[in-house]
């Protein structure tokens, strides 16, 4: 007996000591985690529920979790919104091709209002280059650079979300992270999005896009008029694309794009306005949608006004 | 009473005054021209109300410093009877020149406006004579700058009715609420009003399918 305590701790002390020193090494562990993370934040993200069954005070503590991780991240104040959308507006989008030029400024104010990374290149508007007399998008080109725009000979047809009224894209989503609101507009709740891109899949359109990497804005050209569904700066491995701008058109602006187009060719209103500038557009042009036999019933409007 | 001695000595007093207000006589009375007066076709009432409906909101046009107002140099904001008398004044009625009227080439002033719009080109074919503030049109109603949609809309009419239900153009403002119209001149050069071709934006760069690497090293 003797020999044995000096040779050693019994095995009760051994199993005492051990559990202590395991118990203290997985405190420590937790609280080197927490300090990793930035204290619970990480945690309340992770455990945060969809937006649609959010409460208002879930929603208002989101919110300012969110405003201060930006704050942290960018050095800057941000307006973070979650407005709901308007009562009786159904969006619906025009656009006219025959004075569309191709000079791809849409794209570019889209990246700009909308915070998509520069790197690796996101773009939401696609600019496809047709031949006169053919609408054949397999001979499309929407890597076109010519000096000077329009060309001769061609004509250009952008292309984005069509924000369809039967949306594939919300169909196939298996966290429902993706949905279409009462206003029209299929938008993402970033945070249940799990980067399966089943929806990239489905879209016929091709309107979706990956962050394949942590993306990269510029501090100095960061847009901080965000929406919380819209355009607040998206993680790694999520799914993106365009809203009609709902941080815009939800507090009563045009979309960026609107705003910018030099020729005018782009129209944005409320469907159910009958003097709206689309309500117009319907009732006085032959409009047509993009691959209608698919039966997405898009909102997307192109015509040809000449 | 004035006394003699002061009465002479006003005479030179009183003869500069002569001279003075000679200066401003109306010698028209005197030559008798026959009046010239320019009557436009009055349209009728039924037309004239229907244009009163049609006020869009629109955003205030640019105007160029230097070049607006027209009158500046264009007899500065006197009307047409008042500049016949200038006209017809004895010593300064030859600085009033009467506008020249035939259609040409401008040599010396406008220099760099560039007619290139419809067949018969010529500055008085909108630019009202008389007030050179206001644009004319074809009925002979003076109309301001901020209605210049009118002008256009006199030939082009079916892009002014495009515009007016906001099918061509564009509008600032709000969707569910005020919102301008941007006029005509605001994206045409009304002297030429075709677009010039412009450079794009660049192209999207190519994706590289299957070399995960160039993904990866960015972050």
């Amino acid at each position: 007996m003797r020999k044995k305590e000096s040779n050693g701790v019994s095995r009760r002390t051994f199993l005492k000591a051990s559990g202590a020193a395991s118990a203290v090494l997985a405190l420590g562990g937790c609280g080197f985690r927490e300090k990793f993370f930035s204290s619970n934040d990480t945690l309340k993200e992770f455990i945060q529920r969809n937006f649609k069954e959010m409460s208002p005070e879930e929603i208002e503590e989101v919110r300012q979790r969110l405003l201060k991780q930006y704050k942290k991240k960018y050095g800057r104040d941000f307006v973070l919104g979650t407005e709901p959308p308007f009562p009786n507006v159904v969006f619906a989008y025009g656009l006219d091709l025959s004075r569309c030029i191709g000079c791809r400024r849409c794209v570019y104010a889209c990246v700009q209002e909308n915070n998509q990374s520069r790197r690796p290149e996101i773009q939401w508007i696609r600019v496809l280059r047709f031949k006169k007399g053919s609408m054949n998008f397999e001979e499309s080109d929407h890597y076109y650079d010519p000096r000077m725009v329009p060309e001769e000979g061609y004509y250009y047809m952008p292309v984005q979300c069509q924000q369809c009224e039967n949306p594939p894209c919300v169909k196939v989503c298996p966290t429902k992270a993706t949905w279409k609101d009462s206003d029209g507009i299929v938008v993402i709740d970033y945070n249940w999005c799990i980067g399966c891109r089943y929806c990239m899949a489905a879209c016929p359109y091709w309107a979706r896009r990956f962050n394949f990497a942590e993306p990269e804005i510029p501090i100095k050209e960061i847009n901080r008029n965000l929406h919380y569904l819209g355009n607040r700066p998206r993680m790694r491995g999520v799914v993106e694309k365009c809203t009609f701008c709902v941080q815009r058109t939800r507090r009563g602006r045009y979309p960026a794009c609107v705003e910018v187009c030099p020729v005018g060719a782009r129209k944005f209103g409320n469907i159910l306005d009958p003097k709206s500038e689309i309500s117009q557009v319907i009732e006085r042009q032959r409009v047509f949608r993009l691959k209608e036999d698919l039966n997405t019933q898009s909102r997307f409007y192109y015509f040809f006004s000449i | 009473m004035i006394k003699f001695n002061t009465w002479k000595k006003q005479i030179p007093f009183i003869l500069m005054c002569l001279i003075y207000t000679g200066a401003f006589i109306d010698v028209s009375a005197a030559q008798k021209e026959p009046e010239v007066k320019t009557v436009y076709p009055v349209p009728p009432p039924a037309h004239k109300e229907r244009e009163a409906e049609e006020v869009f909101p629109v955003v205030p046009p640019f105007v160029i410093r230097g070049l607006f107002p027209c009158q500046a140099c264009h007899r500065k904001g006197i009307r047409k009877e008042s500049r016949e008398i200038d006209r017809n004044n004895l010593f300064f009625g030859k600085y009033f020149k009467s506008p020249n009227l035939k259609p040409r080439i401008l040599s010396r002033m406008h220099v760099n406006i560039k007619l290139q719009h419809g067949e018969f080109q010529w500055c008085l074919n909108c630019h009202a004579t008389d007030e050179r503030n206001y644009l004319k049109l074809i009925n002979g109603d003076i109309i301001s700058l901020v209605e210049s949609y009118r002008l256009c809309g006199q030939c082009h009419g079916l892009i002014y009715r495009d515009w007016k239900s906001g099918i061509h153009g564009r509008r600032v403002g709000q969707w569910n609420g005020k919102k301008l119209y941007l006029l005509c001149v605001h994206c045409h050069d009304p002297h030429s009003p075709k677009f010039r071709k412009i450079m794009p934006k660049d192209p999207p760069r190519r994706p590289n399918y299957g070399r995960w690497e160039s993904v990866n090293s960015i972050k």
